[in-house]
């Protein structure tokens, strides 16, 4: 059920709960696990343009986070998995996690009245089409809800080892992004994201991505001016980016139905001068700003997907380059924020 | 870049086929809008790339006559990519003997030096390990004892590959020394530089393969992702594929496109070329690398919608990835990854049963032609995809072979891994074995036995009368086995981006799950192209659907294609208004007409799959272009067709047809030997026969044929010293443009095997009057409103053989060698109802000798023995011109593989019973040549063709018993056979007059 008043019907999978949410698409082909854990879709009914979903199962190193983090999922038809890591199916991994689902839904079709209206917000329900109606009408909207809270760490963790500190601010950080730092040989001190001053005294910060709303995170943007004011190197991911570009006073829109998917061409214009096959899933974008400058493009629809600047040292990108689901092309980036260290 | 020559791939041969007509034709349309003058070297005259509207010019000759050309034509830049593997060898040649050099041609797209590496399994393993890049482990070898040592070494089962082949000809699995030890000869005989490489064989694994594309500023993008179902250690070509990936986790999917990725980086890979990796658990290898367009390549671009040959060409010139855009959205970039929100399954289709080949799949392709389903779910692609081959099965399940398949039959199907295995392992499950049983077996991901196992038991329920028919509509299941057309599908676009953005182009498909239309124009005619390849159906009825469809777009009409061949020019969204990518079956047709409303349908371009719809359409109030569908069923029904000719007081050779052997060999033998034999329910592939007695007539029915009341037979007078000869027209019921052609081989030999000779040259005028008078009254006659061919016999009288109501396998050469297009005539029919000819009979003639060879593959057919007769053999067809018949009759010749003019040694024998043309042939070449017979070289005589000491094989008859060692010795080490008397001694004629005459190059 859509906002208005567009019903799909189709089989129920996963939990038999009602959820609520912004709906949105991916048209990933791979990787549904890291996407349903991803705390970026918090709040989000996720529809995969895959028509087939579950082939391979689910297995906890495929994990983005502690479980699903989407509100409920759409697809066309969820597969029984074959896989000599699969631990248990897409459905039985929904029912497990107290997620609804919805099967044989024509999810191109929903896909396609998502891109001529925009985003809007949706229910999943075994219940009468009136009563989701409601639902729907009566939950907040995604745009005024803050969900940080609900997806970051509640106090300070350390991990790995190694000379140099990053400290990464959790708005709903993915695994992989840590990963991605541990790998490089640092050692890593996640903050809840609200404290950012808790992470103050490493080499450099990390503002990681994460669900909702930027405008709705004014404190924080604060706080980052505050650390930029130390002059060390900040590097911003997805929501990140987004809150480091405030800073900076660019203007935050949302856009008509999103960047999510995992085969997005990004032209570098500053450093390697190269067009690369990257990760996005972002419902937001900046544009007009002061200072930073403009690094990556979405060629397409002219996207900024990444800022940057030499003094102070701030580096961002609006898409993933830690991949995990999607192309590992940009990971180089992270070499990049290391040797700013 | 003002001028480029492009090397086209010549005929169409098994892992040659019509991909490289789609993909070059693309590069040809890429080049075209730069304002390069581009000119084409293949003597392919079916394809739809050699013609004037494509390239700007045109050389018929054979590939190895490209240095002449480029001396002639002087271009800037070559193209090595768009003509498979013969067009990258031979750009390999002309850069070794320092062509490219010497007339200062720059080689555009992917440098010689990344081919090599790619090519030479050596130098790319060391390029890989260079790299970094895993690869199985594995050693080059050049001797057989080398090659033992390896396999000692390595662990058997190995897999033995060949350095510079096409294919995967002359590879193998070897289980143990032994077996390594008497099949390594082969592989050696297939490499063109004596290597082969020895490989651990990994039975089991999954086998990927991706296609990419990189610019000369190192972007890249891998494009699509495409799984084979079948395990590694089946070749790709005869494997079934599914787009996209289904079975890998995210990170065994980035690891394998990594691996793709680091490989073409690593060749210095400019375009596009596919990756294949074997995935097997937590480990992954590098397999091998097309640095070209491949079938493979044409396959994604059709799974995906990204034009990748379009692209390849632009970046061959130096465009960015970025910089060349989406063809489909149009307002997208090329520097981006299709995303699909459909399954799509491509299905081979195997021959193997007519060429005699009782073994299973393998390493090496044997597959001649190949269908593609689209789904929404796996299962939907899958049976789409399985009637697509057009092997009569309604799908996995339910049809003729599905049924007569007994557990044991199926499990040794499974066992010996059966072409159509699928339809075997479905029977399995019906029949109670385990799904862990199979797996066992076929080694095939239980993520798709588990897809078949759903097929059949959908099945069951529809046996047990409680199907939900929604969902069997869903799993693909076709109205045939539903008993009827209560549930519709809904036509979705291909956009290569999901539904991301919108497309303006209208690439279309028919699913069963959505509930919702994409919006499209209408079309005004709908074309129904010529379905899956197989013997007898190749690239020109892809031809003449184009074709036909450009004229009537030339015309102002708004057309749309129905096909679902993948390799072809006609499923290029963007050679017509609208593409319907798939089925071809009434259920289809129907389904499209609802839509399409005051569309006209035209079933006569794609050949005879057409042919059986008229009448069940005319039927159901489809609007049909062209011949009644009456007429049509005369023309098809041999009794009726009999009677129009009694009535038209026309001569053909007596036939009858035989419920009983018994009475078969009563009528026979008042009929005459020798007598033509055409079973309508044939055993293993043999269709028709020739018998000389009535022993043969016994062995032949008793060995090959079921003959019931139900299944008769028909017998008719064969005449074994006629002139075989057919008329291509085009006429609107009243007039008539006609071109009459001759055939060098006798009667006896299918014509689609027999060398064509335009114009006419042993006929006398009063003959070829009179077959063009008969082709008359039949067209008036039956009212014919388009094209049609009727086949001669020549011996005395003129009778007629049979005549087809539709296009002909020679229409394009008949078009391209009198410069008049049939399909712009035809088009002229549709359109205005008559042809613009004041005349009522045209015979067209041209003004230079033709003439169109076959190309046979029996390379490539492990075990099966070379030979001619009323059945098809050959894979496809080449042609060329000259100002004399010998000239035009040696190029033509020369231009299919692996033909060459010889040296010095001849083997010329036959075991048959007709034997003079020995001695003929023999005297022809004794001046010049040293003439061989087995008696003669005694056991010696395989070795002498092993060693290449024998330059020709000159044979006749079908003996297997004394000479299956010589034709397929001859066949392995690629020597020439020929294998008719009449166009043996036309050939040693040719050879000699060649001491004096000269081939000359010139564009058509």
């Amino acid at each position: 059920m859509l906002e208005d008043g567009t019903v799909y019907t189709g089989i129920s999978i996963g939990a038999e709960t009602t959820a609520v949410g912004e709906v949105i698409f991916t048209t990933s082909v791979v990787g549904y696990p890291q996407t349903l854990t991803d705390p970026s879709y918090k709040g989000q009914i996720v529809v995969f343009s895959m028509p087939l979903v579950g082939n391979y199962g689910v297995s906890e190193d495929q994990m983005e986070s502690d479980g699903v983090k989407a509100e409920g999922v759409v697809v066309f038809e969820a597969t029984k998995p074959s896989h000599y890591k699969s631990v248990m199916s897409l459905e039985e991994w929904l029912s497990a996690s107290g997620v609804p689902g919805i099967a044989g839904v024509d999810t191109r079709a929903l896909v396609q009245k998502i891109r001529e209206h925009g985003v809007m917000m949706g229910a999943i329900g075994v219940e009468e089409p009136q009563f989701l109606l409601e639902k729907i009408r009566k939950s907040p909207k995604y745009d005024e809800v803050s969900y940080v809270d609900s997806v970051s760490v509640k106090e300070p963790v350390e991990l790995g080892e190694g000379d140099k500190c990053v400290g990464v601010v959790d708005c709903g950080v993915k695994k992989s992004i840590l990963r991605e730092l541990l790998q490089r040989g640092v050692r890593v001190r996640v903050v809840p994201c609200r404290r950012p001053e808790l992470a103050f005294d490493c080499d450099g910060l990390l503002l990681s991505n994460g669900p909702g709303n930027p405008k709705l995170l004014d404190t924080l943007v604060e706080k980052v001016r505050q650390y930029l004011e130390y002059g060390k190197p900040l590097f911003g991911i997805c929501l990140g980016h987004q809150i480091t570009a405030m800073a900076f006073e660019w203007e935050i829109y949302k856009m008509k139905y999103g960047h999510r998917a995992s085969n997005k061409p990004v032209r570098d214009l500053a450093f390697t001068d190269k067009v690369y096959i990257t990760v996005h899933n972002h419902g937001y974008a900046v544009r007009d700003g002061q200072k930073l400058k403009v690094w990556a493009v979405q060629p397409d629809d002219g996207t900024v997907e990444g800022l940057y600047c030499e003094n102070p040292p701030v580096l961002t990108t609006q898409f993933h380059p830690e991949a995990s689901p999607g192309p590992r092309d940009t990971r180089w980036v992270f070499d990049k924020f290391v040797k700013m260290l | 870049m003002k001028k480029v020559l492009i090397i086209g791939s010549g005929a169409i041969k098994i892992a040659e086929a019509a991909e490289f007509d789609y993909s070059g034709s693309q590069a040809l349309k890429a080049f075209r809008e730069e304002g390069i003058e581009t000119v084409l070297v293949n003597p392919n005259i079916a394809t739809i790339q050699t013609s004037r509207l494509m390239a700007d010019r045109v050389y018929f000759v054979p590939i190895q006559f490209v240095s002449e050309v480029i001396e002639r034509e002087r271009p800037d830049g070559i193209v090595c990519g768009f003509g498979g593997q013969t067009a990258l060898s031979a750009c390999v040649e002309l850069d070794e003997r320092g062509v490219l050099e010497k007339y200062g041609v720059r080689v555009l797209g992917t440098p010689i030096s990344g081919i090599k590496k790619a090519l030479s399994r050596d130098l790319f393993q060391k390029t890989m390990r260079d790299a970094g890049i895993p690869i199985p482990p594995s050693r080059p070898a050049k001797s057989l004892e080398e090659v033992l040592s390896i396999g000692d070494e390595l662990g058997y089962p190995v897999v033995v590959r060949v350095s510079f082949n096409l294919g995967g000809a002359g590879a193998f699995v070897a289980r143990n020394r032994e077996e390594l030890k008497t099949k390594a000869y082969k592989a050696f005989a297939q490499s063109a530089i004596g290597e082969v490489l020895v490989e651990k064989y990994l039975e089991g694994w999954k086998e990927v393969e991706f296609e990419v594309v990189r610019d000369a500023y190192d972007n890249v993008a891998a494009v699509v992702c495409m799984e084979n179902i079948d395990p590694m250690g089946i070749h790709t070509g005869d494997s079934i594929v599914v787009a996209p990936c289904l079975t890998l986790t995210d990170e065994e999917y980035q690891t394998a496109r990594d691996i793709s990725i680091g490989v073409v980086r690593a060749i210095e890979l400019v375009g596009e070329g596919n990756v294949q990796v074997a995935v097997g658990e937590g480990r992954q290898y590098a397999i091998e690398t097309n640095p070209r367009m491949s079938r493979s390549s044409a396959l994604a671009s059709k799974a995906s919608g990204y034009p990748l040959a379009y692209v390849a060409a632009k970046l061959a010139l130096g465009y960015r990835l970025d910089e060349v855009l989406n063809t489909v959205t149009r307002r997208t970039v090329a520097a981006f990854e299709p995303a699909l929100d459909y399954i799509v399954v491509k299905h081979p289709r195997w021959e193997n049963q007519r060429f005699g080949i009782s073994e299973g799949l393998g390493p090496e392709m044997m597959s001649v032609g190949e269908a593609m389903g689209i789904g929404r779910t796996l299962e939907e692609a899958w049976q789409k995809a399985t009637r697509a081959i057009d092997i009569g099965e309604p799908g996995l399940v339910g049809g003729r072979y599905f049924q007569e398949l007994d557990r044991e039959a199926a499990l040794r199907c499974l066992e010996k891994y059966e072409p159509y295995w699928p339809i075997c392992a479905a029977k399995a499950i019906y029949l109670g074995v385990s799904i862990d049983e199979i797996h066992r077996l076929i080694k095939v991901d239980k993520f798709f036995l588990n897809a078949i196992n759903r097929i059949v038991e959908t099945y069951k329920s529809i046996e047990a009368g409680e199907v939900d028919v929604v969902e069997a509509k869903r799993l693909g299941f076709p109205d045939e086995l539903l008993k009827g057309r209560d549930v519709k599908p809904v036509v979705k676009k291909i956009d290569t981006l999901a539904g991301e953005w919108p497309a303006d182009t209208n690439y279309l498909y028919l699913t069963y799950g959505g509930v919702s239309d994409d919006p499209t124009p209408k079309a005004d005619f709908l074309v129904v192209g010529a379905g899956v390849f197989r013997i007898g159906v190749s690239v020109e009825f892809d031809w003449s659907t184009v074709n036909l469809a450009t004229e009537l777009r030339n015309r102002g009409y708004k057309v749309a294609i129905l096909n679902y061949n993948p390799e072809t020019v006609s499923t290029d969204w963007d050679v017509v208004d609208k593409l319907y990518f798939d089925e071809i079956s009434v259920e289809r047709i129907l389904d499209i007409v609802e839509r399409e409303k005051d569309a006209t349908v035209v079933l006569y371009a794609g050949g005879q799959i057409g042919q059986r719809l008229y009448l069940e359409l005319e039927n159901r109030g489809v609007k049909l272009g062209g011949t009644r569908a009456s007429s049509i069923d005369v023309a098809e029904d041999r009794r009726k067709f009999s009677k129009l000719l009694d009535k038209l007081g026309i001569r053909q050779p007596t036939w009858f047809t035989a419920a009983s052997v018994e009475e078969a060999i009563k009528l026979a033998g008042e009929l005459g030997y020798p007598v033509l034999v055409r079973p309508s329910y044939v055993l293993g592939g043999a269709y028709m026969a020739v018998a000389r007695d009535e022993r043969e007539l016994v062995q032949f029915l008793n060995s090959a044929a079921k003959v019931s009341g139900r299944y008769p037979v028909v017998v008719s007078k064969f005449m074994p010293r006629g002139i075989e000869a057919e008329v291509d027209a085009v006429s609107d019921g009243v007039r008539l443009v006609a071109t009459p052609l001759e055939h060098i081989e006798p009667p006896g030999v299918h014509s689609g095997d027999s060398t064509m000779v335009l114009p006419n040259r042993r006929l006398e005028v009063g003959q070829v009057r009179e077959m063009v008078e008969v082709t008359h009254s039949i067209a008036r006659e039956l009212e014919v409103r388009g094209p049609m061919n009727v086949q001669f016999l020549i011996d005395g009288g003129v009778y007629v053989i049979e005549a087809n109501l539709r296009v002909s396998r020679s229409m394009p050469f008949v078009s391209k060698a009198t410069g008049v297009n049939y399909m712009s005539l035809t088009a002229d029919v549709l359109t205005n109802g008559r042809l613009a000819v004041d005349e009522e009979v045209v015979t067209l003639k041209p003004s230079k000798w033709w003439v169109k060879s076959p190309q046979f593959s029996w390379s490539r057919l492990r075990g099966a023995y070379p030979r001619l007769g009323p059945v098809m053999y050959s894979t496809g067809e080449v042609a060329a011109n000259g100002s004399t018949f010998e000239e035009a009759l040696l190029k033509s010749w020369l231009s299919a593989t692996p033909n060459r003019l010889p040296k010095s040694t001849a083997l010329v024998y036959t075991y048959d019973v007709d034997r003079e043309w020995v001695q003929a042939v023999a005297s022809i070449l004794s001046s010049k040549f040293r003439v061989y017979t087995p008696e003669e070289l005694g056991p010696g005589v395989v070795d002498m063709l092993k060693w290449r000491k024998i330059d020709i094989v000159f044979t006749s008859g079908v003996t297997p018993e004394r000479d299956f060692h010589i034709r397929r010795a001859a066949a392995d080490t690629n020597t020439p056979l020929v294998l008719e008397p009449r166009l043996a001694v036309e050939l040693a004629k040719a050879f000699m007059w060649y001491s004096e005459g000269v081939l000359k190059v010139e564009p058509w």
